[in-house]
């Protein structure tokens, strides 16, 4: 019963301290909560950063929880404002780039140093010798030369299995396979610590230092893990403190994971950072100024260059000297076929060069062009170039004073006084050039003297000229339309070209006592008949006979024939046409010019 | 990669170096066997789990005169007692081995019963045998000449040694 009562009156103060508690806190603390809110602001802002940094300190959780956060951020500012990244990273860039250019070219000058301080001078070739001799490699001899000390390999080995953790090195082939190394020295360790105890009750002995002529062993021995150095050179006791140190520090990192070991090594391979931290190293004296300064490799950096400089100057020369020759093609009757350079400083010049054009080392000479400078190689060929047949016309006409010419038409028309014989043998001269297809109205405009003496009595000199004549009627030929006798008026002019060319040769014939004749061949193309074609051809040359007639021609000298077709597959129409030969005869004998 | 200890012993003259001589990569002379009375050998073997490294300790001949350097065993995985089925001797000086390797540890081993490719000269009976057996792993009648069971012993060893 009392235990009744009891039970009520707890259950009741129960009540009202809950009431209570809604009345000066509100329902379910909701007057706090309010409270706290409004200030909640200032309340975080005043232990933020010391709570960040207490609860990194203690789990490490809010970089784990910040991180992603950071990403996405960044990421997203990166995305939507990439403008302003480049231009906060802009000048970073160009400062890391310099950087690494400038470690670049420093380790590069380095090493070239190095290389040909190992192989092109005196002592580099003697090491070489000496290695050789020693039956070693020649980086590890040249170790041994230019270090005071160096802690070629570090080894980490578990005590008790004798099992190796992890090991590094300065890079060279010891040629030695540290699992059995690190398992054999602590064979030897154990043999010698159980072999040389003084008593039972000592210590546990250890190795210290193994030494030989060439290297030495440093083992610092821990209670979980031991640490080796192999070492050339005379060890310094800083090496014997660095391992000591690495040892503890391995120690108290790893002690869980020594304690632990089963065989798998992964857990030790971060021990790589510690273990190099021993691997230490000294230069002898001498060798510390020398690395000051990479002399032979600037030396030979500098030579590169100068060497380069000098082959590009070169050719820069040899191109302009190309450049200054090019113009060479534009002269009349000269033809470049190839141009190239020649080694460093010469041009190659091959060209076709028209006897009658300028020399190619007068030209030269005017363009200040050395002709050592110039391999030339030069071909004679015919040029049809203008300027260049105007220059052979006024190089002939050097020969006749007296006469001028005019080369307003287009082409050379001659003036001034002379003599038939000068004309004659300007005209033998001007048939000589080629492309200049002398006509001779061109000598129309020319006052003819007559004059019976000089060298035109000269018989040589008069049937040249004569044969020279005869070559111009024979060239010529009078054309017809199809089916055509009668004479176009083209064809009518022509015949008053050939009129006049064939008095003047019978005035030349005279002198020389020959009787000339023409023989007019009249021809027909394929089309047609044949019969009728034989006709008309007859028909074509009595045409052109009795125009010449007309002109004044004699006929007894004037002989029409019809060849009738003749067969020129390749041109049709130009078979429908009167051909000239000029013939003339000498003691009664005619000598036939045969067709040009 | 798994690295193991383990350890050969046995009588004098069972032929545990010529057991392992083709078998393992190594780099010390056998002359080490008797200046410290061990040589080292390595040999990878591939095991159900993955690849194991097999640090080979060869321990110098022992007989009833000598003990043997119970340092050696620190740290080993496991073992392995080589006798010659030609010398019942061998046989029983395994058993004084196995006796003092128990004094110092609890590691698993095997026995080698070696020259398996001569005929057996030996005078035990198949219960002794088995009795003897019995404190082992597993047996393995091997031969150095032939290389019979060599690999197969050493591949058991490394399967019992990571499971």
């Amino acid at each position: 019963m009392l235990e009744n009562n009891q039970g009520a009156s707890k259950q009741s103060s129960d009540q009202k301290m809950q009431e209570l508690r809604n009345i000066v806190l509100g329902e379910d603390g909701q007057y706090v909560t309010e409270k706290i809110k409004e200030n909640a602001r200032l309340m975080v802002s005043d232990v933020l950063s010391e709570a960040l940094h207490d609860r990194e300190k203690q789990d490490g959780s809010v970089n784990t929880v910040l991180l992603p956060l950071v990403e996405k951020s960044v990421e997203t500012s990166i995305t939507n404002h990439s403008q302003q990244f480049v231009g906060y990273l802009y000048p970073l860039v160009g400062s890391l780039v310099r950087k690494s250019v400038t470690a670049f070219i420093t380790e590069f000058l380095e090493k070239t140093n190095t290389l040909l301080e190992n192989s092109f001078t005196v002592k580099g070739l003697k090491w070489r010798f000496k290695a050789w001799q020693a039956g070693v490699s020649f980086s590890q001899y040249a170790a041994s030369q230019t270090f005071a000390f160096r802690v070629e390999q570090v080894f980490l080995i578990h005590s008790e299995t004798g099992l190796l953790l992890n090991s590094v090195s300065y890079g060279l082939d010891t040629g030695t396979d540290p699992d059995l190394m690190s398992s054999m020295l602590t064979a030897i360790n154990d043999f010698v610590s159980d072999s040389f105890k003084p008593n039972q009750s000592s210590s546990e002995q250890h190795l210290n230092v193994i030494r030989t002529s060439d290297f030495s062993l440093l083992i610092k021995p821990g209670p979980k893990a031991v640490v080796v150095a192999s070492i050339t050179g005379n060890m310094p006791q800083g090496v014997a403190n660095q391992l000591q140190q690495t040892l503890e520090e391995i120690h108290r990192l790893y002690d869980q994971e020594l304690t632990n070991f089963n065989g798998d090594t992964v857990p030790f391979e971060h021990t790589q950072n510690q273990l190099r931290n021993c691997l230490i190293s000294e230069l002898k004296p001498e060798h510390q100024d020398k690395k000051k300064k990479p002399w032979l490799a600037w030396i030979v950096v500098s030579m590169f260059f100068i060497g380069f400089g000098y082959l590009g100057i070169k050719q820069w020369q040899v191109h302009k000297l190309l450049e200054k020759v090019e113009p060479l093609d534009d002269e009349p009757g000269i033809l470049i076929t190839d141009i190239s350079t020649l080694g460093l400083n010469k041009v190659q010049l091959n060209v076709l060069r028209d006897p009658a054009a300028q020399p190619i080392s007068e030209w030269l000479q005017q363009q200040s062009i050395e002709q050592q400078n110039i391999q030339l190689k030069e071909r004679a060929y015919l040029s049809l170039d203008p300027h260049l047949i105007k220059h052979k016309v006024m190089d002939v006409l050097k020969q006749f004073p007296n006469i001028q010419v005019d080369w307003s038409l287009g082409h050379p028309q001659f003036t001034g006084h002379t003599s038939i014989s000068e004309q004659l043998r300007l005209t033998a001269e001007l048939s000589t050039i080629t492309g200049l297809n002398l006509q001779s109205n061109w000598m129309d405009t020319l006052s003819i003297e007559d004059s019976a003496t000089g060298p035109v009595d000269d018989p040589q000199l008069l049937k040249e000229i004569l044969d020279i004549k005869i070559a111009e009627i024979n060239r010529l030929h009078i054309t017809f339309d199809n089916g055509v006798s009668e004479l176009s008026s083209n064809a009518a002019n022509e015949l008053i070209s050939v009129a006049q060319q064939f008095k003047g040769l019978e005035s030349l014939t005279e002198r020389l006592r020959l009787s000339i004749s023409l023989i007019i061949m009249g021809t027909s193309d394929m089309s047609g008949d044949p019969d009728y074609n034989k006709v008309l051809s007859q028909v074509r040359a009595d045409s052109v006979k009795s125009k010449l007639q007309q002109l004044g021609i004699d006929e007894k000298r004037l002989n029409a024939i019809g060849l009738g077709v003749i067969d020129l597959n390749t041109t049709q129409k130009d078979a429908r046409m009167v051909l000239l030969n000029v013939v003339y005869f000498d003691t009664g004998k005619p000598i036939i010019n045969n067709f040009e | 990669m798994m690295q193991k200890k383990v350890c050969l012993l046995g009588a004098s003259g069972v032929g545990k170096t010529s057991l392992i001589k083709q078998y393992v990569e190594g780099i010390f002379s056998e002359k080490y066997l008797t200046s410290i009375g061990v040589k080292i050998d390595k040999k990878q073997v591939e095991t159900k789990s993955g690849p194991v490294k097999l640090m080979i300790w060869d321990i110098e001949g022992i007989d009833r005169y000598c003990g043997f350097q119970p340092k050696y065993l620190r740290g080993a995985s496991a073992y392995i007692i080589v006798s010659d089925q030609t010398r019942s001797q061998s046989l029983l000086e395994g058993v004084e081995i196995q006796k003092m390797i128990k004094e110092v540890t609890d590691i698993p081993g095997l026995l080698a019963i070696n020259k398996s490719d001569l005929p057996e000269a030996w005078h035990w009976s198949q219960k002794e045998l088995e009795e003897i057996q019995s404190g082992y792993e597993k047996t393995f009648y091997t031969s150095a000449k032939t290389g019979e069971n060599v690999e197969n012993m050493f591949t058991h060893l490394a399967q019992i040694i990571v499971e």
